[in-house]
C-alpha cells in the first residue's frame, strides 16, 4: 500500500473566519442569544465545544452520544427553552446541560436487563505532571507511572471536582451546580480530600524513590 | 496574616490563592507581591503551590476531529434554520429525538432501474395524484435539495433522486441512483424509505447517506448514527434483513450474491458529505472511477499500468490537477489533460 499526501487545507478554515477573535462578555453572549444572533452561537461553539466534548466523554465512550448531547444543548439554547437570564456563567451552564443530556440518553438507551444498574461510569482521570522541583527528576518515568495509578485510586467525584477547579477554572458554586451538589462547601470537601490523596500518593513515591537511592 | 503558616499544599487549596493563579488581577497581584516581600521564606511554597495548581489536567480529554467539528456545527446551524412548530414542550422533545438519529446508508446499485414499477407497486392509490420530481447532479458537480417535508438531500457527483412533489400520508419514498446524504425531518407516522433495485433502507426520521452508482459492483448500507433497517428489494438478490446500528455496514456483492454485516472502522464512508475525497487502500481502478464522477472527466489508460495497486489519501475538494500531481508524483505513470479526457501513460 502506498500513501499519498494529505491535503493541507484546514477544513474548518471557513468556520474560523466567521468568528470574531474578541472575547465577548457574559452579557453580550446572553443578549446575542436572546436576539437569535447566529454569530454569537458560532462564538460559543468555537470557544466551548471542544471542552464540552472532552467533558462529556468522561461519562461515556460513545462519541456519537456526546455529540448528540451537545447538539441538544445548542438546540435548547436556540429554542430558548431555558430562561437565559438565569444563566450566570455560560461555560458552567453548558457543562451542566451536557451532563444532564448524556445521563438522560444513557438511561434511555439502557436495556431492560441492566436498567436497575446505576450508570456510575466516570473517567476524570487526572494527569499530574510533577516537575522535578516538587519531587523528582522527569527521567524517573517509573515513579511517574506510580503516581498516575495512585491518582486513579482517588474517588471519581473527587477527581471530577479537582479537574473542574484547577483545570476548567470553575469556582465552587459552578462546580456544585455541574455536579448536582448542595453547596460550595460540599465542593470544598471533595477537593480537599482529593488533594490530600494526591499528596499522600506523592509522599509514597518519594519514600520509594528515597529507598531506591539508599 | 494567615498565609505565613501555609505550606504549598494548603496554599494550593486556598480559593484566594487559586483564583490569583488562574485568573490574575491587579488587586491579587499586589497582595501576593506584598506577601512575598514580607515573607521571603515562603517563596518556595508559593512556587510549588503554583506548580500544583497549574499542572493538574485530564489524562484523557477526547477532542472532536475536523470532520466531526464541522458536521456538528452544521447540524446545530441547520436546527436553527428549520423552523420548528412550537408544540408542547415534551412533544417537541419527543419528535426531536428522531431528528437526532443520524444514519448514513450507502447503497450501490448494480443494474439499470425501472423506478416506475416500484413507484406504482408501492403507491397504487396515489398513482394519479403523484407529480414526480427529479433532481440530478451531473458528474463533476454536487447539489443540495430540500424535499416537501423539509428533509434535506445532499447529492454527490453523478447522482439522481426521484420523488413525489408531495409525499403520501403513510410513506416517504425516494428513489436514488448514485450517492446522497439525507437529513430527514422527523415524522414517525411516515417512514422514510430509500429504494434501489437491490436493497431498501428504511428509517422514520434520520440523516443518512446512500450510494447507488449503477456501475459499481458492491451495494453497501452503512450507518453513522441511529438505526436503519436494510432488506433485499427484489427476488434475485439474496434474502436478508439487517438492523444496522451506528458504524455497522451491510455489504452486498452483486456478482457473488452474498451479504455480510460488519463493523465500520472509521467514518471515511461519510467523508464526501464534507466535500472531502478520501481513499483508503483502494485499487487505482476504483480511485480513477471515483475521480471520473467527482470531477466529471474520463480517464484513458495507455501502457502497462497496474490498476490493482492500492493507495490511500485524502483531499479537501482540491482541483483535479492537485490530485493528479500527488497521484503521479511517486509512481510509474504520467498524466496529460486533454479537455475532459485525461490520458494516463506508463513511464516505462
Amino acid at each position: 500500500m502506498k500513501v499519498f499526501s494529505e491535503s493541507s487545507i484546514t477544513s474548518n478554515g471557513e468556520l474560523k473566519k466567521t468568528t470574531s477573535s474578541r472575547k465577548l462578555s457574559h452579557q453580550e453572549i446572553v443578549q446575542g442569544l436572546e436576539q437569535g444572533d447566529e454569530s454569537v452561537l458560532g462564538y460559543i461553539y468555537h470557544r466551548y465545544v471542544q471542552d464540552m466534548f472532552g467533558f462529556g466523554s468522561q461519562f461515556t465512550r460513545d462519541r456519537e452520544l456526546v455529540k448528540d448531547s451537545i447538539h441538544e444543548v445548542f438546540a435548547s439554547l436556540i429554542a430558548r427553552r431555558q430562561s437565559l437570564e438565569k444563566i450566570r456563567s455560560i461555560k458552567s451552564y453548558l457543562f451542566a446541560a451536557v451532563y444532564h443530556r448524556i445521563i438522560y440518553d444513557i438511561k434511555k438507551n439502557t436495556t431492560f436487563k441492566n436498567k436497575n444498574q446505576k450508570n456510575n461510569y466516570r473517567e476524570f482521570n487526572i494527569e499530574f505532571s510533577v516537575q522535578n522541583r516538587l519531587i523528582m527528576e522527569e527521567s524517573n518515568r517509573e515513579k511517574l507511572n506510580k503516581i498516575k495509578s495512585a491518582i486513579k485510586n482517588i474517588g471519581a467525584r473527587q477527581r471530577q471536582a479537582i479537574l473542574h477547579y484547577y483545570y476548567d477554572g470553575f469556582v465552587h458554586e459552578e462546580i456544585a451546580m455541574i455536579m448536582g451538589l448542595k453547596n460550595a462547601h460540599s465542593v470544598t470537601k471533595l477537593i480537599s480530600r482529593g488533594l490530600k490523596a494526591i499528596r499522600e500518593s506523592i509522599a509514597v513515591v518519594v519514600v520509594l524513590f528515597m529507598t531506591d537511592l539508599g | 496574616m494567615k498565609y505565613k503558616d501555609f505550606n504549598h499544599w494548603e496554599l494550593a487549596e486556598d480559593a484566594y490563592f487559586v483564583n490569583w493563579v488562574l485568573r490574575p488581577n491587579k488587586h491579587a497581584d499586589k497582595f501576593w507581591k506584598q506577601f512575598l516581600a514580607d515573607h521571603p521564606e515562603k517563596s518556595e511554597d508559593v512556587l510549588l503551590a503554583r506548580e500544583i495548581v497549574t499542572n493538574i489536567r485530564y489524562s484523557d480529554k477526547p477532542r472532536l476531529n475536523d470532520t466531526e467539528y464541522n458536521d456538528l456545527f452544521e447540524r446545530i446551524i441547520s436546527t436553527k434554520r428549520s423552523k420548528r412548530p412550537s408544540n408542547v414542550f415534551y412533544v417537541r422533545e419527543a419528535q426531536y429525538r428522531w431528528v437526532r438519529y443520524v444514519a448514513a446508508v450507502t447503497l450501490v446499485l448494480a443494474s439499470a432501474i425501472l423506478y416506475n414499477q416500484y413507484w406504482l407497486s408501492s403507491h397504487p392509490s396515489d398513482e394519479k395524484t403523484i407529480q414526480t420530481l427529479v433532481k440530478e447532479s451531473p458528474r463533476g458537480s454536487k447539489l443540495t435539495a430540500v424535499l416537501s417535508d423539509g428533509s434535506k438531500v445532499k447529492l454527490n457527483a453523478g447522482s439522481k433522486i426521484t420523488y413525489p412533489k408531495e409525499f403520501s400520508d403513510t410513506l416517504r419514498l425516494i428513489y436514488l441512483t448514485g450517492e446522497a446524504f439525507f437529513e430527514v425531518e422527523s415524522d414517525p407516522a411516515r417512514p422514510f424509505r430509500v429504494k434501489s433495485d437491490k436493497v431498501n433502507a428504511e428509517v422514520l426520521g434520520t440523516s443518512f447517506n446512500v450510494r447507488a452508482y449503477p456501475d459499481d459492483r458492491k451495494i453497501s448500507v452503512a450507518v453513522a448514527e441511529g438505526k436503519v433497517k436494510v432488506t433485499n428489494a427484489d427476488q434475485s438478490t439474496v434474502r436478508f434483513e439487517h438492523t444496522l446500528l451506528p458504524f455497522q455496514e451491510s455489504e452486498i456483492n452483486v456478482q457473488s450474491n452474498q451479504v455480510v454485516k460488519r463493523e465500520l472502522q472509521d467514518d471515511m464512508i461519510f467523508a464526501w458529505t464534507n466535500w472531502k475525497l478520501v481513499f483508503k487502500e483502494e485499487p487505482l481502478s476504483l480511485i480513477l472511477k471515483k475521480l471520473e464522477r467527482w470531477y466529471g472527466v474520463e480517464f484513458e489508460l495507455k501502457g502497462a499500468i497496474k490498476t490493482s495497486e492500492t493507495y490511500s489519501g485524502s483531499f479537501d475538494n482540491d482541483p483535479l490537477k492537485v490530485v493528479l500531481e500527488v497521484l503521479t508524483s511517486q509512481d510509474a505513470f504520467d498524466y496529460e489533460i486533454q479537455g475532459r479526457k485525461i490520458l494516463i501513460t506508463s513511464k516505462y
